[in-house]
């Protein structure tokens, strides 16, 4: 590949992202938007955020690293992370089909029949089909192996039963990757299968969860006798533990071909720091000049900018060839652990006013961080907690032994 | 230019930094061996002269020499691989005093006076230091008490410069002393008559430096590098390069030691199993390690805007010194605690490293030091 060409072309990209982000930016709906896909509770929000992700990807701005195949746009690997640098820096709203364009869609990308990928991938980047993800279990969390929900084969169908967690827009949802166990009599990372599940089939019900922060976005989807098409299986019976742990390094980042860009590519929230210091006080004058809140800032300031640059770094293969999975594998470990301390950090600026609950009158900020420090840790908890991520870093990067 | 100038996305890494790297790691891994640096460093010199001149003949020395006196002029990415396999063996050569000197007067000296020196230095037959710093100082440059008094056509320097590093070992000093147009800098051959040095006693054992005093000495205009009164901004041009290319050596310093610790945790048993199937073992290296790799992606990160994209690199190369400081100093940390009582001996290796650890992050500004310059650039900006 010849490298200049490929700068070329995003450049070329950079500049149409640019503008169609500083033309197109939506105005205020008129509600509440929430701060993450993973807050989305109301049919407004819901419709609003599908109709903004449409009119992105009819701009070609999405998926424009698939194959032109399903609806892509065949750039090379660091295009999406170009569109998604662009989105940060205009501070549009989110793309709302995430779990579709970065987890579910790449693992069909990689092991879907052609009909599948056909049937699904067109229809995840236009959002005109949302999905979401039922791995984890009441009972099974980051032991995501010892999943319980059944699947059982009769004839043409398999019946589920089961009880799923944390199941983030399954409320708006229309398919769900489902892991559920099909051979119980198997060792219990081989009896489980994988399905792309139409939600509103028969014997499903969701129930919405409620956060800390009052808002809903995750749910619990109890699964009664629910029959669906053994053609909803992908890949073959058995192979579910195989393709669970292709999703989670798609959505751990490890992916290259996502979507919407990954989650090293952010940015943006030091700068939302600085805007604060300078609004809020301490001793009676603005926070921005109080050496220890001085120091606090220029510290998360060269960690954004040290995230930012391995992004970079990752596509460089003379750079990382000693350890070529470590930047990968530790990118949702330190990207989520980062955001976590700016939230806190961005709280302990407002001194007093962190008192205020986000969405207050007084609020500083609107209350952002207070609301950002709790949403938080549904980063470094869900998709393997930081505990887990750094088990897994020990022993796959550094070859360290199994922890007990 | 320099507005639509960008890093490139490769950061300039290419097959000549591929090949460099290769040979610095063949040739330091063959002839700077733990039990070498060990043995050097217990003499008063702290180096081997055989391995000078193998640097020398590697081309290591000509590196930011110009090709038109004598060197090969590559990037500050080729720098940064260079420094970072020198950081992983700990090499005890008088190379960062030399580097200084180099980019010195690469950027600020006369034409007669590179001719003069940059050739010699390039052969190894010269090797230079800086001393830019003084004992009230606390890495101001702009602090200099020593003075330049003229008398009719000579000019005489006084003063002291303190914890130069690999002054006892240099030829050429070059130094800054006060004129009424401000501080500037001046070549000192060591020899001139009233040049002191006396070696530092310093935490690094791997490392020399000395006080550099000067009483009276007769210099001329034609050995002021740069104009009257430049010195600090000379010295603020030169300093994103050393400061990316410590932090650079302190990355390969403290990924060697990330790299002894794992080792050693899944060798050494206790209870029963590896230490490093503890979770309080296993933790602190993903820790450590997640810290090496942002600190690695900021050093290439700054020197490829250093060559490509010179408005972003002063504050890039803060980054990346501030960030590599923290890192190694935990690096260090971590690597005698989890060694448990023997990395707390003389015989281990680890205490080489944690004392050039507390030597790299006390010179050319510490982590706070840079954080207060990069909260003005990023609150102020």
């Amino acid at each position: 590949m010849d490298p200049t060409r490929d700068t070329a072309e995003k450049r070329d990209l950079r500049e149409r992202a640019r503008a169609f982000f500083q033309e197109n930016r939506p105005s205020d709906p008129g509600f509440k938007l929430p701060q993450t896909f993973l807050e989305v509770e109301s049919e407004a929000q819901f419709l609003w955020l599908k109709a903004w992700q449409k009119q992105v990807y009819g701009a070609g701005l999405l998926g424009v690293e698939w194959p032109t195949a399903y609806g892509g746009k065949g750039l090379p690997s660091g295009s999406q992370r170009v569109v998604a640098e662009e989105m940060g820096r205009a501070g549009v709203p989110f793309i709302v089909n995430r779990i579709g364009l970065d987890w579910a869609g790449p693992t069909i990308l990689a092991v879907g029949t052609e009909e599948q990928k056909q049937r699904y991938l067109r229809n995840i980047l236009s959002c005109d089909e949302v999905w979401c993800q039922g791995f984890s279990e009441p009972g099974a969390g980051s032991d995501l192996a010892s999943l319980r929900t059944s699947a059982v084969r009769q004839g043409d169908h398999y019946i589920v039963n089961g009880h799923k967690v944390w199941t983030t827009q399954a409320l708006w949802a229309d398919f769900m990757i489902l892991l559920a166990r099909t051979d119980p009599s198997a060792p219990k990372h081989a009896g489980i299968s994988y399905f792309l599940f139409p939600m509103k089939s028969k014997g499903v019900s969701v129930r919405p969860l409620v956060k800390m922060t009052g808002e809903g976005g995750f749910n619990q989807v109890l699964f009664e006798d629910a029959l669906v098409p053994a053609s909803c299986l992908l890949a073959g019976e058995g192979d579910g533990w195989r393709l669970a742990v292709m999703t989670l390094a798609f959505e751990r980042g490890a992916s290259e071909g996502s979507a919407t860009g990954g989650a090293l590519a952010a940015g943006g929230e030091v700068a939302r720091l600085v805007a604060l210091a300078k609004e809020v006080s301490r001793d009676g004058r603005p926070a921005s000049e109080d050496p220890v809140m001085r120091d606090r800032i220029a510290e998360l300031a060269i960690e954004e900018e040290a995230l930012l640059a391995s992004a970079l770094r990752a596509r460089v293969p003379g750079l990382v060839e000693e350890r070529p999975l470590a930047l990968p594998f530790l990118g949702k470990l330190v990207s989520t652990e980062f955001g976590q301390r700016v939230a806190a950090v961005g709280q302990e600026l407002e001194g007093p006013l962190a008192q205020y609950a986000f969405g207050a009158e007084r609020a500083a900020g609107g209350g952002h961080f207070q609301r950002a420090y709790m949403n938080s840790f549904g980063f470094t908890i869900g998709g393997g907690t930081s505990e887990i991520q750094r088990n897994l870093v020990g022993e796959r990067i550094l070859g360290l032994p199994k922890s007990t | 230019m320099q507005s639509t100038a960008r890093i490139p996305d490769d950061f300039g890494y290419g097959e000549e930094q591929a090949l460099l790297r290769r040979e610095a790691k063949k040739l330091l891994e063959s002839s700077c061996k733990t039990e070498d640096v060990r043995r050097w460093t217990e003499t008063p010199a702290g180096f081997d002269e055989g391995l000078w001149a193998r640097a020398a003949e590697a081309g290591w020395l000509g590196l930011v020499v110009p090709a038109a006196h004598g060197g090969s002029e590559m990037s500050m990415t080729s720098l940064a691989v260079l420094m970072e396999e020198m950081g992983r063996v700990l090499v005890p050569l008088p190379f960062v005093g030399t580097l200084f000197a180099t980019l010195v007067l690469r950027e600020a000296a006369s034409e007669d006076e590179k001719a003069r020196w940059l050739p010699q230095i390039a052969e190894g037959k010269v090797r230079a230091a800086v001393g830019a710093e003084e004992r009230r100082g606390g890495w101001d440059f702009a602090h200099v008490e020593a003075t330049a008094r003229r008398e009719g056509e000579r000019i005489l320097l006084s003063g002291e410069k303190e914890l130069v590093v690999d002054a006892p070992s240099a030829k050429l000093l070059l130094v800054t002393a006060t004129e009424p147009e401000g501080p500037s800098l001046f070549a000192l051959p060591a020899a001139s008559p009233g040049v002191t040095v006396s070696a530092d006693q310093l935490v690094d054992a791997t490392r020399r430096s000395g006080a550099v005093r000067f009483e009276n000495v007769v210099v001329s205009d034609a050995d002021r590098i740069g104009a009257k009164g430049e010195a600090v901004s000379i010295l603020g041009r030169v300093m994103p390069r050393m400061w990316t290319a410590l932090a650079a050596e302190m990355v390969g310093g403290a990924d060697r030691l990330l790299g002894m610790t794992t080792e050693y945790a899944k060798i050494r048993q206790q209870f029963g199993r590896p230490i490093g199937a503890f979770q309080a073992v296993k933790f602190p290296l993903v820790d450590l390690l997640a810290r090496i790799e942002l600190s690695r992606s900021l050093v290439y990160r700054a020197a490829a805007a250093i060559d490509h994209a010179p408005a972003q690199a002063e504050k890039l190369a803060r980054m990346a010194k501030a960030h590599a400081s923290d890192t190694y100093t935990f690096a260090a940390a971590k690597a005698v605690q989890l060694h448990g009582g023997i990395g707390f001996t003389w015989e281990c290796d680890v205490q080489l490293y944690f004392k050039r650890a507390q030597w790299s992050r006390a010179a050319l500004g510490d982590a706070a030091h840079h954080r207060k310059r990069i909260a003005e650039m990023v609150l102020e900006g």
